[in-house]
């Protein structure tokens, strides 16, 4: 009813007052009636009867709300619990575990897929991309026309933004700095749903030539270079030697495109606006209300369709798709963090199989205690609501002690990889225990809880109490329904342990065999940095080639810097290569969008040497392949074999873009060993290597192969290309082991995770396995005492428990060995062909598991050689 | 075997609100004076056991059937008295009719002749 705990403590006293009332009026009776005062009151007991009962029984008449119930049944969990704190200490921590695991990796999806960028309707934001079929989708842009038509047709868009991506230098009062930045469309910010904190963004109009000479700071760059000071708007700074006005700041934390500091109107002349052949821009768009992602999909093909028969020269080929602008740069890494978070679900269900065992255990050992429980009357309804109680209290604290725990844990991988690194990755700072996580882990403890609580309850219900009661505990064979539920609760464990370490050790060993990959490179040595050039002053190829010429020759003179060599893109970079349709001489000329793709890149003479990328025929690009020389190329070994099968390729002509273009026809010079580009790169792309005096590009990276100890030589690089340009920008300086390792950060953090994923499971497995045998072992006390008796030898005995759990484990290997097949091909078609299965590997986990479930049940099975055939069976 | 216990105990439950309501109809009384009215009025025959009176005063009360307030009693003490309510009189009557037909039925059952009769 209506009365709450308050209300309840007073119908406590009102009943107490009014039993108190009936005994003095019926002594009062009895003494005017002549009895003594002591006679009274006993006769007025007698007759009264049992006083606690007449009020329990009213009580329960009163109903019991909900609240009340819930509370009185919490105290007596938690009285159960602090009774048996071992197991009490076991429970919790087990499913901390579980939680803990569960809530530290949501944290990173969370943060990381789910809320990359705190923008307004973050699911509504799409990314527009460009591209024939097969091109590498990342990384194809949208070209200004095509954006254009995008923008004035709209259809399911609400809007459209336009934003270009450059690195800009930044004149200081005595020094230049490379600043990442964005020239963005005006509807860029209005889009995101990001204001400046501080003044504006541009106009309409200010994205005229002659009227974009405005910029917009990020919080992180106006306060460390220009002091945080209000006074910044209106100010000039001078960006690629050109003065800007400072019109606005971000707030803090906006640095989309990641990682921009600065931000500016993206200007373009009439004749760049309709340009449809070089496909530059980001295109943003947010979907309008109620259009799905798929939808406005199609629609976008329809467009393409439309694009494709107005302009058949450019168009040919091309289509636009769309990708949620949250998945944008975590494509690679999804199929990632679905495994681990695969592993963690896997991880909690091992803790909740570990916790029903260990509760089922418990109850089994109060069988006859419950019994009498219910025999006298108690509600077996109630004991099965007590029991979900105690399982959610359990679950409730597990929760809270992971989400301690994982205050820890998360932080400590959110600053296991360097800043450097993660300020690529968008949201990575926000992987914290926020929120959302600590909702998160309430839903799964209450999940937990409820499930645990509700399966040990059904079987404690289904349990014949009135068999148990007549005929002792003496039952004490290993049959019977419980036992197989929970003989299948430990086979269950071990499958789940063991496809979790396969899964672990596929992981490492594709981290390993990445991580060798690159070795070969010999990163160690090698010092790396980059010099993107302005296009201010180095307007054309002449002078980026000669800038480059001569800082290779200046850094080469340096002492004991073994070779030096530039290129536009570094192996591990985490950065696709340009991806180009090639022609091939002698071919028939086909349409564009049936031509091979490649990927280019141009590269100094001495890039193969520096890297140790061998040259296996023909020869390495020599200096003589200068801007006059014939056209040349060297080719990777896979776009030898792609290109031109069973052929000699030394000699062959192909050239980028179609056979029609107006791009000259390069000599294939000589053919080099694959290289992987990024990790997720399952096979080696077709390669070609281009002489950067032939195709020399703005913002090239340096690899400066020394003798030892490469971050010494940082102060000796700087003045060399100071000496050269002294307003020149140098960023990104570092050894280049240090870069691969980050590149791989993220597979080695799985691969940790999932390691000690796999070892919590095999450690949970191990306990279970122990639990399951000890009980066992204690319930056939009499069996193995009437063995003993009848002439058993304690080996017997021995075998006999060992030989079940080897039997248990042996199922568990043989469930878990076509799992582990399964789960090994999924990931290796997942994880890039990371992953190489071994079947030695899925050989030694089968041995580990049945080892483990072995050394687990040793101990449980020396006690059952020690039984004393007397004392079992007087036992009785 | 349990099914009958239960009847038992609903017959017994549903005799025992029946005397109690009957008994409040003449005023409100506390709890030791309706055992004693029951005993006095049935020639002491029946006893009303205290373990039965008080949840079934508090289901009574629950019911809406029953009121109760703090009052000093004759006897210059504190003690808490029972009013029968509206539905409650309602309720007496229904239970009444109720105990007429089982007693009438009985009464034929038991004693054909006389049911006859009567008819």
């Amino acid at each position: 009813m209506k009365f709450g705990p308050w209300g309840r403590r007073r119908r406590e006293q009102d009943l107490d007052a009014e039993i108190r009332s009936h005994f003095r009026m019926a002594i009062d009776d009895r003494m005017e009636r002549g009895e003594t005062a002591l006679g009274a009151e006993q006769a007025a007991h007698r007759e009264f009867g049992n006083v606690d009962l007449v009020k329990e029984v009213a009580r329960d008449m009163w109903g019991w709300t909900l609240l009340e119930q819930l509370r009185s049944d919490a105290r007596y969990a938690l009285r159960v619990m602090l009774r048996n704190p071992r197991f009490t200490i076991a429970a919790i921590f087990t499913l901390a575990l579980g939680i803990g695991a569960n809530s530290a990796i949501f944290s990173m999806v969370h943060a990381l897929i789910l809320r990359p960028y705190t923008f307004r309707d973050l699911d509504r934001l799409v990314l527009v991309r460009e591209g024939s079929p097969g091109e590498n989708a990342a990384e194809s842009r949208v070209t200004a026309g095509d954006a254009a038509d995008l923008s004035r047709e709209l259809g399911v868009f609400d809007s459209v933004a336009v934003y270009r991506g450059q690195e800009v230098s930044l004149s200081g009062s005595r020094e230049v700095n490379p600043v990442i930045s964005a020239a963005v469309s005006p509807s860029f910010f209005e889009m995101l749903g990001v204001q400046p904190m501080l003044g504006r963004a541009w106009a309409r109009d200010e994205d005229q030539p002659g009227r974009g000479q405005v910029a917009v700071l990020s919080y992180a760059l106006w306060v460390s270079r220009f002091g945080g000071g209000r006074d910044i708007l209106g100010k000039t700074i001078q960006l690629n030697a050109r003065g800007y006005t400072v019109i606005g700041v971000m707030p803090a934390g906006f640095n989309y495109p990641v990682p921009s500091e600065l931000w500016t109107p993206l200007v373009l002349r009439p004749e760049e606006r309709s340009d449809r052949t070089a496909a530059a821009f980001s295109v943003l768009g947010r979907l309008q209300g109620g259009i799905s992602v798929a939808e406005a999909g199609s629609a976008l093909q329809g467009f393409s369709k439309r694009l494709r028969e107005r302009y058949p020269l450019t168009n040919a080929g091309r289509s636009l798709t769309l990708i949620r602008l949250r998945e944008e740069l975590y494509q690679f890494t999804i199929p990632l963090f679905s495994s681990l978070e695969l592993a963690a679900v896997f991880v909690l269900v091992l803790a909740c199989a570990n916790l029903m065992n260990l509760l089922m255990a418990r109850m089994a050992g109060r069988e006859k205690e419950l019994a009498v429980r219910v025999a006298l009357g108690a509600n077996p309804r109630r004991l099965g609501q007590l029991i979900l109680i105690e399982s959610m209290l359990l679950a409730l604290i597990a929760g809270a002690a992971a989400l301690a725990a994982s205050c820890w844990s998360v932080t400590a991988i959110r600053t296991s990889i360097s800043e450097d690194y993660t300020r690529w990755v968008p949201g990575w700072d926000r992987i914290r225990v926020d929120p959302a996580v600590v909702a998160f882990a309430l839903l799964a403890s209450v999940a937990v809880g409820a499930l645990i609580g509700m399966v040990t309850a059904a079987r404690g219900a289904q349990a014949d109490l009135n068999a148990k009661l007549k005929d002792g505990d003496r039952a004490g064979t290993a049959a019977g329904p419980k036992h197989r539920l929970r003989n299948t609760l430990v086979v269950v464990q071990m499958v789940l342990a063991m496809v979790l370490l396969v899964g672990a050790a596929l992981m490492i060993q594709g981290f390993l065999h990445v991580t060798d990959v690159y070795r070969t490179l010999q990163p160690a040595t090698v010092l790396i940095f980059e010099t993107p050039l302005p296009e201010s002053r180095y307007p054309d190829h002449r002078r980026v080639a000669s800038f480059y010429e001569q800082a290779l020759r200046d850094l080469r003179a340096l002492p004991k810097v073994e070779a030096v060599a530039v290129t536009t893109n570094l192996p591990a970079s985490n950065v696709a290569n340009d991806r180009q349709v090639v022609a091939i001489a002698g071919r028939p000329s086909r349409r564009v969008s049936e031509l091979p793709l490649a990927d280019v890149q141009s590269v100094s003479p001495g890039y193969f040497g520096a890297l140790r990328i061998p040259v296996i025929r023909g020869r390495a690009l020599a200096v003589s392949d200068s801007a006059d020389a014939p056209r040349v190329v060297v080719v990777s070994q896979t776009a030898a074999g792609q290109f031109w099968p069973q052929q000699d390729p030394l000699g062959r002509k192909l050239k980028l873009g179609s056979s029609g273009s107006a791009g000259e026809w390069l000599t294939v010079v000589g053919v080099c060993r694959d290289v992987k580009q990024n990790w997720w790169n399952a096979s080696p792309p077709p390669t070609l290597y281009l002489p950067y005096q032939q195709a020399p590009q703005r913002a090239m990276h340096f690899a400066l192969r020394v003798a030892a100890g490469p971050n010494q030589y940082a102060a000796a690089v700087r003045d060399v290309v100071e000496r050269l340009d002294p307003q020149l920008a140098l960023t990104d300086m570092k050894a280049y082991d240090k870069e691969i390792a980050d590149s791989l950060a993220v597979i080695r953090i799985m691969g940790m995770l999932m390691t000690i994923f796999g070892g919590v499971a095999l450690a949970l497995a191990a306990v279970g396995t122990y639990g399951l045998v000890a009980y066992g072992v204690s319930r056939r006390t009499h069996e193995f005492g009437i063995r003993v008796a009848l002439g058993a030898s304690r080996l017997d005995v021995l075998t006999c428990v060992l030989g079940e759990a080897l039997a248990l484990s042996a199922i568990g290997a043989a469930v878990s060995t076509p799992l582990s097949f399964a789960l090994s091909k999924l990931m290796d078609s997942s994880v890039f062909g990371l992953v190489r299965f071994r079947p030695i590997i899925l050989m030694a986990f089968a041995g580990l598991l049945v080892f483990t479930s072995l050394a687990a049940s040793f101990f449980p099975a020396l006690r059952a050689t020690r039984v004393d055939p007397l004392r079992a069976l007087r036992h009785e | 075997m349990e099914g009958r216990y239960q009847n038992r105990i609903e017959l017994l439950q549903g005799t025992l609100d029946l005397l109690i309501l009957q008994t409040l109809i003449w005023g409100p009384r506390h709890g030791y004076g309706i055992t004693q009215a029951i005993r006095a009025r049935s020639g002491e025959v029946l006893a009303v056991e205290t373990g039965s009176l008080y949840p079934a005063l508090h289901r009574l009360e629950k019911q809406k059937w029953i009121t109760s307030v703090w009052k000093i009693s004759e006897n210059k003490q504190r003690a808490k008295f029972y009013r029968l309510t509206a539905s409650g009189r309602r309720q007496l009557a229904a239970e009444r009719s109720r105990w007429q037909k089982l007693s009438d039925a009985m009464t034929g059952v038991l004693d054909p002749g006389k049911r006859a009769d009567e008819a």
